[in-house]
């Protein structure tokens, strides 16, 4: 079942996920540009931030946000994708004050700028570590198509229904400004 | 000849933040990583007048290791010690929430012996672990002797967690699809016997220190913590449940066989430094509780599933998990192609920053993710 606030969200997919399999209830993919408005959805809805990651994919950099409500199976999950060329995304820092050392990591590991963020630094790593080591090589790169459940592929039309996604699924469409 | 560089006097990114001013009594600081009370792992820059703190910026990064790295270098099993060096206090709560994400994703069925064991040993962990925040704890605020009381009950654990894992600290003893090896045969005496050992201490700590003057003053209406603040700040655990959230993954998001056994959630509203405390210290007892039905309900019959060549399924999981000082202990987001578990390696990323100890807080988060290997 999906929550009503979620289309004041404006979403590109929402996938309902299998709790017991992967510990989130709802997958909600966004533009980026969108991203400080479904913060916000939910900051009025009592969510907690557990955590910003990110992952390298072939389509761009998927940045995740976690968010739960701490009292039963609740968390749901906001996906984004921002391109290798410029990984820049709206900080939610000014929203969720706890972002803002999550978003510090992401950009020490991984590069991602944070735009608006009150103070982008290497949280962990030295201030003169030259790179960001959890980039990987293209060609090391795997697509969403190949990582994500076959039922979550179809359901964002990664893949055709009922064929399971292959290696070579096509890019997933992230809205305008993927590259 | 190199010349000389007069910034390199300006010190890092956090000391020039922090200049002397014109006021009169200011003193910066910058406190760690070496000081004795922030235990190598934390650096606070701050600004002083007297003894009050005007200002702190706190620095990290002191003892990360890139776990999330590391794991890109190994396969499932191979990684598994690292997880006693996520919180090497608690290092049963990281190998269960990386077992658990793995089972998850792989649908491994764990055999109903080692679900309590799991229980059993995870919880005798905690109380260690507590041990060392309550001796620590009260250490740094100035009393010396309760750290002896508590390693001297630690040491009890120790033994027994020695006898099961071969281990005193560092544990690896969680498998995918149970335990390493099965408990002896003298385990079930020797936690109910530590458990009522636990309870007849649990008086003279309050005695002793908790209703002690000097820590009621130095803890009473200090660093409060709204409800909302906690929320927005991503607080959880004893933060959490210190600031009146009843709010407790066991019960929440029951793992295990925790939705079998009944037990109390600490609760304190007050949301300062001594509502903490006091969680943490009743969570002592309800430790023992959880150990006690645990060891009473111990069935007999396998300590690990078969889990030769488990098919993992394309995918992510996550498992969050109760840790002893925050409830952020999830390694998640596992990820890979349908491959054997203990055969090809997995590429895997881990992230973990270590203790993330913030000023008042001491709170534990990490996390980790497994991406799939290389072909």
């Amino acid at each position: 079942m999906i929550p009503a606030f979620v289309a004041a969200m404006h979403p590109v997919h929402v996938v309902a996920m299998d709790h017991a399999a992967t510990g989130v209830i709802l997958s909600i993919t966004l533009e980026p540009a969108r991203l400080p408005d479904a913060a916000a959805v939910l900051d009025r809805e009592g969510y907690l931030l557990e955590d910003v990651m990110a992952s390298d994919l072939t389509e761009g950099i998927e940045v995740q946000y976690h968010f739960s409500l701490l009292d039963g199976p609740t968390r749901l999950v906001l996906r984004l994708i921002v391109p290798h060329d410029a990984p820049d995304v709206p900080s939610i820092a000014a929203i969720y004050p706890g972002a803002n050392w999550h978003e510090c990591e992401c950009f020490d590991f991984y590069g991602i700028r944070f735009v608006g963020h009150p103070d982008l630094h290497r949280l962990l790593l030295p201030e003169d570590f030259e790179g960001h080591p959890l980039l990987k090589a293209p060609e090391a790169r795997r697509s969403l198509g190949e990582l994500m459940p076959s039922s979550y592929c179809r359901a964002c039309g990664l893949a055709e229904p009922d064929t399971p996604a292959a290696a070579s699924a096509p890019a997933v469409k992230t809205g305008p400004s993927d590259a | 000849m190199h010349a000389f560089d007069p910034t390199l006097l300006r010190g890092d990114r956090a000391s020039v933040r922090f200049e002397p001013g014109p006021a009169e009594d200011k003193l910066i600081l910058s406190m760690g990583p070496q000081h004795p009370s922030t235990h190598g792992v934390l650096r606070v820059m701050l600004e002083l007048d007297g003894e009050y703190i005007l200002r702190a910026e706190p620095i990290l990064g002191y003892i990360h290791r890139m776990h999330e790295w590391m794991a890109e270098q190994r396969t499932y099993y191979q990684f598994m010690p690292n997880m006693g060096r996520v919180d090497y206090l608690q290092a049963m709560a990281w190998n269960w929430a990386y077992a658990g994400a793995v089972e998850r994703l792989a649908g491994i069925e764990v055999p109903e012996r080692a679900e309590y064991i799991r229980v059993i040993v995870a919880e005798l962990n905690r109380i260690s672990s507590h041990l060392v925040w309550w001796g620590a704890y009260l250490l740094d605020l100035g009393a010396f002797t309760p750290i002896l009381y508590a390693f001297d009950d630690r040491e009890v654990i120790l033994d027994i967690l020695q006898d099961v894992t071969g281990s005193r600290l560092t544990y690896s003893y969680f498998t995918f699809g149970g335990v390493y090896a099965d408990v002896p045969a003298d385990f079930a005496p020797r936690c109910l016997a530590f458990t009522q050992r636990m309870r007849s201490r649990l008086p003279m700590y309050r005695d002793l220190v908790t209703d002690n003057v000097i820590l009621r003053g130095r803890c009473e209406g200090i660093g409060e913590l709204s409800v909302d603040q906690a929320r927005r700040y991503g607080a959880t655990g004893p933060m959490l449940r210190g600031s009146g959230v009843a709010s407790d993954t066991r019960r929440a998001e029951p793992y295990g066989v925790y939705d079998r056994l009944d037990f109390r959630i600490p609760v304190y509203p007050q949301g300062d430094a001594m509502a903490r405390y006091l969680v943490r210290t009743d969570e002592l007892e309800t430790s023992c509780d959880i150990i006690d039905q645990a060891v009473a309900g111990l069935p007999d019959g396998p300590f690990a599933a078969n889990a030769e060549d488990p098919e993992a399924p394309q995918g992510r999981s996550q498992l969050r998990r109760r840790g002893g000082s925050g409830e952020n202990c999830r390694p998640r987001a596992l990820r890979r192609q349908p491959q054997t578990l203990p055969g090809q390696a997995a590429r895997a990323v881990l992230f973990q920053p270590e203790r993330l100890l913030r000023i008042g807080q001491g709170r534990a988060a990490g996390r980790c993710r497994v991406h799939p290997g290389q072909p």
